[in-house]
């Protein structure tokens, strides 16, 4: 009987201790692994009589009316300064051309501005100088944004920069040539349409005149974006499970312009389309013109307003089959700390900041780019104030709605996810441009980016 | 054997000196015409002369018709009014001497009056601006007004090329009917330049086939301030200038400067709008074709011309 209890209080102090053991390793490395990452202190308080020195980085955002815009910027640093005089912003106004390879370069020295207006929406630049900004989000603050726009700044369960605003990946149509060829726009609209149905259309519109056509431009690949976005394909790489991008997606995106070659739907020589991108679509010879970012449709709601010689509807790409969603471009501010870290409050200072150019500013931006706010209290303000054509407002704000935008799960798959869209940037060229076929495109793409893939998990 | 090679080294050392010589003297070959004794002819003598001296006697009441460059009867009984009115000798001969006391005349009426001789070269980076609305040259130093000079400017059928320039030759021999001193711009089509002038009257309006014309005092002035690459910019009214086709890397031509001039009005910057195709104008349309998404070439295309409204 003694016996047995010894044994017994033998197990137990043998159990206590594994467990103890399992506990405190489990601890320690739950410590160390939290040492790794830099943590900032959302909850510090700024101190009014220390001047905090803030730069932001933005781009000429009015195109041909960069004083236009520096003026506002500097208003709104003066606004801000009303609020806040002991926080200064110093801007800087990036070329297009090389703003981003100069925030590249500064981040590698360890020195990039504290705020960059991200256009271009690229949103992950650097895991460990980028500031997750929901650290700072108050109870409710998330759901007041475009939840499409917060996902596409989602990466490791953060947000890793203020959504400004989302535009919709639309191509744009000629709405008489559309309806001419028996296309229901108010439902392709609504609800989406299938490549059979666009590959129809492409055709009716090709026999309405000799001239018709569909032009793409073969030199942009965002359209193979849209086509893979289409077929639900946002995200071409996953931490945990891999590639996700697979051959036969991209075979049928390619097959599907190939028909359209085949139809003879595009200009004579593909290769030189695009020079005639905006010359037939004005002189009403083009059904349909895509990709379009930005600016580009700015300049056509401008030029519409101008000549009303062709009337221009946005139409949603179409999907490997009929769905309403569709491809949205989110545009924001990342925010930044630098490798010398200025301290806790000089970040809280650089959200601040970001937070009114965001919040209470970028009405004015969003109307005068055309774009829908990010942040959703602006949204009925900018449906009132902004410049556009009811019926183009009302598509934009649905198609807003219903986008959803690339993805990434972790900033680890962020290399081998731009070396992935490197190569489908140069697979899309070569498929316009070169006699290569799908399948050797096809092949070349999906071999290439599981070598990406595999030379990553080695390097893990 | 030795020598003949020498001759023939020596002959190619001169013929190189020479030819640059003459390509830095090339000055008289502006679209400018040498003064000539004007009188009433048969047939009338008729030329741009002849336009500009109407001109002048009109602004002096003494000719009521419109100019017509024609050297005819109503011309001739003009000049011979206005060389009784200020007491010389009446010949109803334009000579040299004539032109000369024509431009006192009108020169000493609307005020206009060559620089002083004491003031001093400036010592920074000179440039000049060319104001043919206001026919006066404003010379900058760093970027400061320095001086001013009056200017005679190109007529409305031949303006002077808006845009922006740099003197590519200076000439000091320069001289003889047109008047003294000459540095031309690098204008693509024709060939122009600022020089001095023998008809002083003509400062001050716009009466020359498009070069720009100082007092011969005032040129030589000048002349000693600017070098070859001084930067010279033009502004004024301008025919209209239609693009036509594409425009390439490495394309001349007044369409190119056009193009040049949209590109800065959208933002852009394709370096000085110098009618010249380059490589800053080049990296101007990279940018532009990036920002709209059509990433193609580098050439000024119908794509490009639709955005710029041209």
């Amino acid at each position: 009987m003694l016996a047995n209890l010894d044994l017994k209080s033998n197990w137990l102090i043998l159990i206590a201790m594994v467990v103890l053991i399992i506990v405190v390793t489990g601890a320690l490395t739950f410590y160390f692994m939290q040492e790794d990452v830099f943590r900032i202190d959302p909850e510090v308080q700024l101190q009014p009589e220390r001047e905090y020195q803030l730069t932001y980085w933005d781009y000429p955002l009015f195109i041909g009316q960069e004083e236009e815009y520096t003026e506002f910027l500097e208003e709104a640093i003066a606004d801000f300064n009303d609020m806040y005089p002991n926080i200064k912003v110093d801007y800087e106004i990036l070329s297009f051309l090389e703003g981003e390879s100069r925030l590249q370069e500064r981040l590698k020295e360890g020195n990039p501005p504290d705020i960059y207006n991200d256009i271009f929406g690229s949103k992950f630049f650097s895991e460990e100088l980028q500031i997750p900004v929901n650290i700072y989000f108050a109870e409710g603050d998330l759901g007041d944004y475009n939840q499409a726009a917060i996902k596409s700044f989602y990466a490791d369960q953060r947000v890793w920069g203020l959504p400004n605003w989302v535009l919709p990946q639309v191509w744009v149509g000629n709405k008489s040539l559309l309806t001419e060829a028996d296309l229901d726009l108010n439902e392709i609209q609504t609800v989406g349409w299938d490549w059979q149905q666009f590959s129809e259309v492409a055709q009716q519109i090709n026999d309405l005149g000799r001239d018709n056509s569909i032009i793409f431009n073969p030199h942009n690949s965002q359209l193979l974006f849209h086509l893979l976005s289409q077929q639900g394909r946002e995200q071409f790489l996953c931490q945990e499970e891999g590639l996700l991008l697979e051959a036969e997606e991209l075979k049928l995106a390619f097959q599907f312009l190939r028909e359209l070659q085949e139809k003879q739907v595009f200009p004579e020589s593909t290769q030189e389309m695009n020079k005639q991108l905006l010359p037939d679509f004005w002189q009403g010879q083009a059904g349909v013109i895509a990709p379009i970012n930005m600016w580009l449709l700015n300049n056509f709601y401008q030029r519409e307003a101008e000549q009303q010689r062709v009337d221009l509807t946005l139409i949603p790409p179409p999907g490997i089959e009929q769905q309403e969603q569709l491809p949205l471009e989110v545009g924001g501010l990342v925010l930044f700390r630098q490798q010398e870290y200025q301290g806790h409050e000089h970040s809280k200072a650089t959200y601040k900041f970001a937070e009114f150019i965001n919040r209470q500013k970028n009405l004015f931006l969003a109307e005068k780019l055309k774009v829908v706010p990010a942040y959703l209290p602006l949204q009925s303000l900018w449906a009132q104030e902004v410049d556009l054509r009811s019926e183009i407002k009302e598509d934009i704000l649905s198609y807003a709605q219903r986008g959803t935008p690339k993805q990434l799960d972790s900033f680890a798959s962020l290399a081998v996810q731009r070396q992935i869209e490197e190569l489908l940037a140069q697979a899309y060229q070569d498929f316009w441009l070169t006699e290569k076929s799908i399948a050797e495109i096809v092949n070349e793409v999906m071999t290439e980016s599981q070598q990406l893939v595999a030379a990553q998990r080695e390097e893990e | 054997m030795i020598k003949k090679r020498i001759v023939v080294f020596d002959l190619l050392i001169a013929l190189l000196i020479f030819s640059n010589g003459l390509a830095v003297a090339a000055g008289p070959s502006c679209s400018c015409e040498e003064s000539r004794d004007l009188s009433l002819q048969s047939p009338h003598l008729e030329g741009h002369d002849v336009w500009e001296l109407q001109q002048n006697l009109k602004e002096l009441g003494l000719y009521e018709e419109e100019p017509n460059s024609v050297y005819d009867w109503q011309t001739h009984l003009a000049v011979k009014e206005f060389q009784k009115n200020y007491q010389l000798e009446v010949t109803g001969v334009v000579d040299q001497e004539t032109w000369l006391d024509l431009g006192k005349v009108l020169n000493k009426r609307d005020n206009i009056i060559p620089v002083s001789q004491d003031i001093e070269a400036p010592t920074g980076e000179v440039s000049l601006l060319i104001d043919a609305y206001q026919k006066k040259m404003t010379v900058y130093e760093d970027g400061e007004p320095y001086h001013e000079f009056p200017v005679a400017v190109g007529k409305p059928s031949t303006k002077s090329p808006v845009g922006e320039w740099a003197i590519i030759a200076k000439d000091a021999h320069w001289g003889g009917g047109f008047g003294v001193r000459w540095m031309r711009i690098n204008v693509p089509w024709g060939i122009f330049g600022i020089h001095g002038t023998n008809k002083p009257g003509s400062i001050g309006t716009a009466a020359s086939h498009g070069c720009i014309r100082m007092f011969n005092r005032d040129v030589k002035k000048l002349y000693s301030w600017v070098e070859v690459g001084t930067r010279v910019k033009i502004i004024g009214e301008r025919d209209p200038i239609e693009v036509t086709h594409d425009l390439e890397p490495g394309h001349t031509g007044k369409d190119v400067l056009l193009f040049q001039e949209s590109l800065r009005e959208h933002g852009l910057e394709p370096g000085y709008t110098d009618a010249r195709f380059g490589s800053d104008t080049e990296e101007a349309v990279r940018e532009l074709k990036y920002i709209y998404g059509l990433q193609d070439d580098l050439e000024g295309d119908q794509n490009t011309f639709y955005i710029l409204n041209l």
